[in-house]
């Protein structure tokens, strides 16, 4: 029995890690900026598809930076043509377009897999394999080199952001805007430019969880939903806006969603997070750690 | 109000706290709990270990896992016929490892991938709970390429035995090849891939191009496909379309076969859907419409298809269609639709009719394809654990993997005279258990390949009778014109086409032996001539 729980541990530790990346990025936006970006799956999506078509014929590592660039760019992009001229004028609006983003990406997909010949779903090579093998036993618990990989490449990215936040003259600004965006600017920080930066890093983490975690979870255009809507549940659970919350968050749901669909019932694991979002929102709407500014 | 509402939902809330500390302490501390157990208690077919009427220790079961959507056809044919080959063996006295006796026991979970709003995670989350909570040591099933490829990943990372038994995507079993470290457990064995799929149906519809030009002065030139949007099926209606120039210039001499309609409908589309598909069938002047569906939507297309007396003759991949209720589903709209199956109650093979009646006999209905795919996957796993005596996975992938093939019939061999019929094959009721191991597509061995140790786990596309689809046409009974029946339409050969130029020389494939049923060595197909849509 502990082995069958060590291996759900380490399942959903590899899912937590990854959703650790994604929902650290949808509150930093969301703490910063209060901007609901509902086009973070999508970010994901981008990236993940990106590593797919590159990979056959630019080899891992260019493929892995080139998605991480495009990525990034396209959360500027994003930000700068789209949700920054309908930030002043309705929160409505920018859920609406960040929707829309998120459906146009989705085809956008669809399309360059028709166009360039790919399948739309598909799975991707491991990304580890030593001597032959692409997983090692401890403990009789099977832990492909994959998994490891996606948690030291997690934690190290998530501690470097929150290096960056509590040490840079960026994550300075982020900070102080985040806790009165009106007073930061009265201080000279352009709010417009750090938010563009904002919704950049969380477009790279959503990108990074994408390019570590494909190559263990096969891609499918539709996959941004599902990213979004558990990525919801976990800031929701965490707190909007809270980063340590955000990784406490992605943990929690993680191991409850595991837990549940192995030793209940898998059809009751995919209400886990629609559980924990209305409950959360009726009950504690800033969530575990919640507050509004980034801590 | 909020203040009431917010303590509804706060008790609630404890509620479930205190429920799940509950259920984890149940699970977690009280170790009788703790282990899912294989519980058995009758000798009926549906429990736990098919055929035996006590419980079985649980490391005395061998331990069948089925994926699948169990509220669908494909599911319930996979677990059906992996528990008619359950009962089977354990009521012959189980399986013999040294001196002590195993049983086999079937378990599923079910990953609703039928779903037309498919929920990835959904299959994932069943394949978990199979493998770390139920501890199945071998797995079955899956049909939808989406969904399978998701959780055949789970399968494959835990190093479990994995028998495709529903899914023609192709990929499945090239990733063996590809990346055989870690793939090598993935075995297909139903259906035929989608490239030998499409050559079937490519097959059917030369035959009976020939047989309406040569015997009714009838020619077919314009052809409309109507297929579910998913992968395999683009695939397949790409076969299709590639082949097409090759058949109009040996049929015609000209390029005026062609397809003149194609419709990918999404898996949402209902049956108001399909009259508006029809009618662009019907303006297009379609003489014969292929359909490649594999999902419930079958049903519809076939339904408005005799609802709507549309003129073109229906010949392809339904599987609905393979189920031995499908008149009286669709009202008898069904009439004029040929439709490819594994086998009918015929003599494939020597044990093709008794597999048949006795799964009639069990489960009141017709097995389809997943359902013998199921049945040989446990008998070739059972007969590889008693070769190999041992239960460990890799041993029993060493003995699957053989290519020493023992007792073979001097009739199944390939044309060339080279065996490639495993031994678990004879036992098989369609015989399309023949795993590649020379690692290319051609059907033949070739000794310049053969010692390649890569392999791509799959099914042969054989010579005749092996590895050959069947094509049944629904027609109108008047003894039974509440149910209808099936007639066999015969394949080919094909006067005047040489199948080895045009299949062997598009996809690489070799030479072989066009399917002739009138030849097999253990009985004869009831064959009728097509009978064409009057309306």
């Amino acid at each position: 029995m502990l082995t069958d729980i060590m291996q759900v541990l380490v399942l959903g530790s590899v899912e937590g890690a990854v959703y650790m990346l994604i929902a650290v990025g949808y509150s930093l936006v969301y703490g910063t900026g209060g901007i609901m970006n509902l086009a973070h799956g999508a970010f994901y999506l981008i990236a993940g598809y990106m590593l797919y078509w590159y990979l056959g014929t630019l080899g891992l590592f260019t493929s892995v930076v080139l998605a991480l660039i495009i990525v990034t760019l396209i959360g500027g992009i994003s930000y700068l043509a789209l949700i920054k001229p309908l930030e002043k004028k309705s929160q409505l609006s920018v859920v609406m377009v960040t929707f829309a983003i998120a459906f146009f990406i989705e085809q956008i997909v669809k399309l360059g897999c028709s166009i360039l010949g790919f399948e739309k779903e598909s799975t991707l090579p491991n990304l580890i394999e030593i001597k032959g093998t692409v997983s090692f036993e401890l403990f009789g618990t099977i832990i492909p080199y994959d998994y490891v990989f996606i948690l030291i490449i997690s934690f190290l990215i998530v501690s470097l952001i929150t290096l960056f936040i509590s040490k840079s003259k960026l994550g300075t600004s982020i900070r102080a805007i985040s806790q009165d965006r009106e007073a930061a600017t009265l201080m000279g920080i352009n709010a417009d430019r750090v938010l563009m930066f904002t919704v950049m890093i969380s477009a790279f983490l959503a990108g990074v969880a994408a390019v570590i975690y494909v190559p263990s979870y096969p891609i499918a255009p539709w996959q941004g939903w599902v990213i979004l809507t558990n990525s919801f549940a976990v800031v929701i659970l965490g707190g909007m806006g809270s980063l340590p919350g955000s990784v406490l968050g992605a943990f929690i749901l993680s191991y409850a969603s595991h837990f549940t669909r192995v030793f209940i019932d898998p059809a009751i694991s995919t209400l886990v997070p629609m559980f924990v979002i209305v409950v959360m929102l009726a009950l504690r709407p800033q969530g575990i750690l919640g507050k509004k500014e980034i801590d | 109000m909020k203040k009431s509402m917010q303590r509804i939902l706060a008790i609630v809330l404890v509620a479930v706290i205190g429920v799940g500390i509950g259920a984890g302490a149940y699970f977690f501390l009280i170790s009788e709990a703790a282990e899912y157990k294989w519980d058995n208690t009758t000798d009926d077919i549906m429990d736990t270990v098919p055929g035996i009427d006590e419980e079985v220790p649980q490391n005395r079961i061998i331990k069948f896992g089925v994926l699948d959507d169990m509220g669908y056809i494909t599911g319930k044919g996979a677990e059906n016929g992996a528990r008619l080959a359950a009962y089977e063996i354990n009521t012959r006295g189980g399986v013999n490892i040294g001196n002590e006796t195993y049983y086999v026991g079937i378990e599923t979970e079910d990953t609703e991938e039928a779903n037309p709003a498919l929920d990835l995670s959904r299959g994932v989350a069943a394949a978990e709970r199979m493998i770390y909570y139920k501890k199945a040591q071998f797995i079955l099933g899956g049909f939808r390429t989406e969904a399978l490829q998701a959780y055949r990943e789970i399968v494959m990372d835990a190093k479990k035995i994995f028998f495709i038994t529903g899914s023609a995507t192709a990929k499945f079993c090239q990733d063996v090849y590809n990346d055989y470290n870690k793939y090598k457990y993935t075995f297909r064995i139903q259906p035929l891939n989608e490239v030998f799929l499409a050559g079937e149906v490519i097959r059917m519809l030369a035959a009976t191009i020939v047989d309406q030009k040569e015997n009714h002065d009838k020619n077919i030139t314009k052809i409309a496909i109507m297929r579910e949007d998913l992968a395999w099926t683009a695939r397949m209606s790409g076969s299709i379309n590639g082949l097409m120039p090759f058949f109009s210039a040996f049929i015609y001499g000209d390029n005026r076969l062609q397809v003149v309609e194609e419709i990918a409908y999404p898996q949402t589309a209902g049956p108001v859907n399909f009259y508006g598909y029809w009618a662009d069938i019907k303006a297009s002047g379609a003489d014969v419409t292929i359909p490649i569906i594999s999902g419930p939507t079958g049903l519809y297309y076939s339904d408005v298809y005799g609802d709507t007396n549309q003129p073109s003759l229906s010949l392809g991949i339904n599987v609905m269609g393979q189920q031995n209720i499908f008149w009286e589903q669709t009202g008898g709209n069904c009439e004029y639709e040929i439709a490819m199956t594994s086998f009918i109650r015929h003599a494939k093979t020597p044990f093709t009719i008794p597999f048949w009646d006795h799964y009639v006999g069990n489960f009141s209905t017709a097995p389809i394809y997943t359902a013998t795919g199921a049945y040989d996957a446990v008998q070739a796993v059972v007969t590889s654990i008693i070769d190999g005596q041992s239960l460990a996975t890799d041993d029993v992938l060493a003995e699957l993997e053989k290519s020493e093939w023992q007792g073979i019939d001097p009739n199944w061999t390939t044309p060339t005279g080279i065996p490639r019929m495993p031994k678990y094959g004879m036992g098989s009721p369609t015989a399309t258990i023949s795993f590649w191991t020379d690692g290319t597509y051609h059907r033949d061995v070739d000794s310049a390949t053969a010692g390649i140790q890569h392999t791509r786990h799959d099914v042969v596309e054989g010579s005749e009778p092996l590895g050959h689809a069947v094509f049944v046409q629904w027609v109108y009974d008047s003894a039974n014109p509440t149910l209808g029946k099936w007639e066999c339409v015969p394949l080919g050969p094909i006067p005047g086409i040489s199948d080895d130029y045009m299949l062997g020389t598009y996809f690489g494939l070799g030479s072989w032996e066009p399917p002739m049923y009138t030849d097999q060595p253990w009985g004869q197909v009831i064959t009728a001539n097509i009978t064409w849509p009057v309306r």
